[in-house]
């Protein structure tokens, strides 16, 4: 249910800058969720249209984008991807480890892979 | 926010990168400054429903109470249950009941914190709702997210919630006193843990005879403990 809470605020900013433009229709829509997010794109996808009902953006089309998940290293600085869980290992579990791909620590911070975030719209006046 | 020039002549592209849950940090972060401003220490504590959240504040705040000044809020859908029974351990208590709303949020620990009493507070438990999906993505402004997850619910609570366990400082595997009977091995789960992140702190507990929560205690580093 969270999508909801999610695709609420996603509504809001959406009419909010389409009406700042004097827009009489928001054509698309372009989002980014961070691949570590706990948002599921075709939950957010039903959520919204719900929430365009009767809008100018009632005919919009989605584009949802995927934003890889990034570590920062605070022991040796590294950036990059995080090294990943394989099948097998821990049983069923795949996905990513959070420890440096350089040096190995475990003190990481995320740099990207949890936003939740409107990119652009495109709009007609 | 950035107009780009016109495709055509009708149909304009508008720049927003706006951040969804900007709201919601700022606010916990606010939320951060104040509990540092009044030397409040925060735990927000996770897990699902029967995974022994209630039972482990219980413990802490009993270990606690009688060098700390200690606070909880009790984070739940519908009920009174989880407040009445930590009142019972004592120390002030908070029901939050959110209604259909499955996680608190930033504004929610805003609100609770200002109808309780801070005087000389030093430590404030707040349960959150119980499911792990939910509350992951709403950071609340606490200095420790401790995830809590027991035997009972089986062997792949972890591995089927990783997303909950990023932002998370700590796991209490709990009731290891089931583990025989569920034939679930509590080193499983704490190895699954690690494997998401090995920098997390674990400890195997059993909240209800009290065993290993000391060690979890400490792990989490709260003050007085």
């Amino acid at each position: 249910m969270h999508e909801a809470s999610i695709a609420e605020s996603i509504v809001r900013s959406v009419l909010r800058a389409a009406a700042e433009a004097k827009a009489e229709k928001v054509e698309s829509v372009t989002l980014e969720f961070g691949e570590w997010s706990a948002f599921e794109p075709a939950q957010v996808e039903f959520w919204l249209k719900v929430g365009f009902e009767n809008t100018p953006a009632a005919a919009a089309a989605l584009e949802i984008r995927t934003v890889p998940g990034r570590i920062r290293c605070r022991a040796c600085g590294a950036e990059g991807a995080c090294p990943q869980n394989g099948s097998g290992v821990t049983g069923p579990f795949v996905g990513p480890v959070l420890e440096c791909p350089s040096c190995g620590g475990s003190d990481v911070e995320i740099i990207s892979g949890r936003e939740a975030v409107v990119k652009s719209i495109r709009v007609v006046k | 926010m950035k107009i780009s020039i016109p495709s055509t002549n009708e149909t304009f592209d508008i720049e927003l990168s706006e951040n969804m849950l900007a709201a919601n940090d700022k606010l916990a972060a606010e939320n951060r400054r104040f509990f540092d401003s009044r030397g409040i220490f925060a735990i927000d504590i996770l897990g699902s429903v029967g995974s022994g959240k209630t039972t482990l504040v219980q413990q802490f705040v009993r270990r606690l109470k009688d060098r700390k000044k200690v606070a909880s809020i009790a984070g739940d859908l519908a009920t009174t249950i989880d407040a009445d029974r930590i009142r019972t351990a004592g120390g002030e208590v908070l029901q939050v009941n959110t209604g259909s709303l499955c996680h608190l949020d930033a504004s929610i620990v805003n609100r609770a914190v200002s109808s309780l009493d801070l005087d000389g507070l030093d430590i404030l438990l707040i349960e959150n709702v119980g499911n792990l999906i939910c509350p992951g993505e709403f950071r609340l402004g606490a200095h420790r997210r401790l995830v809590v997850v027991s035997v009972t619910e089986g062997p792949y609570m972890i591995v089927k919630h990783p997303a909950v366990f990023l932002d998370a400082d700590a796991v209490a595997v709990n009731k290891t006193d089931l583990a025989g009977v569920m034939e679930v091995d509590p080193e499983r789960l704490k190895k699954d843990a690690l494997a998401l992140k090995p920098g997390l702190k674990t400890a195997l507990i059993s909240a209800k005879t009290g065993e290993g929560v000391d060690e979890l205690m400490r792990l989490m580093g709260i003050p007085g403990a």
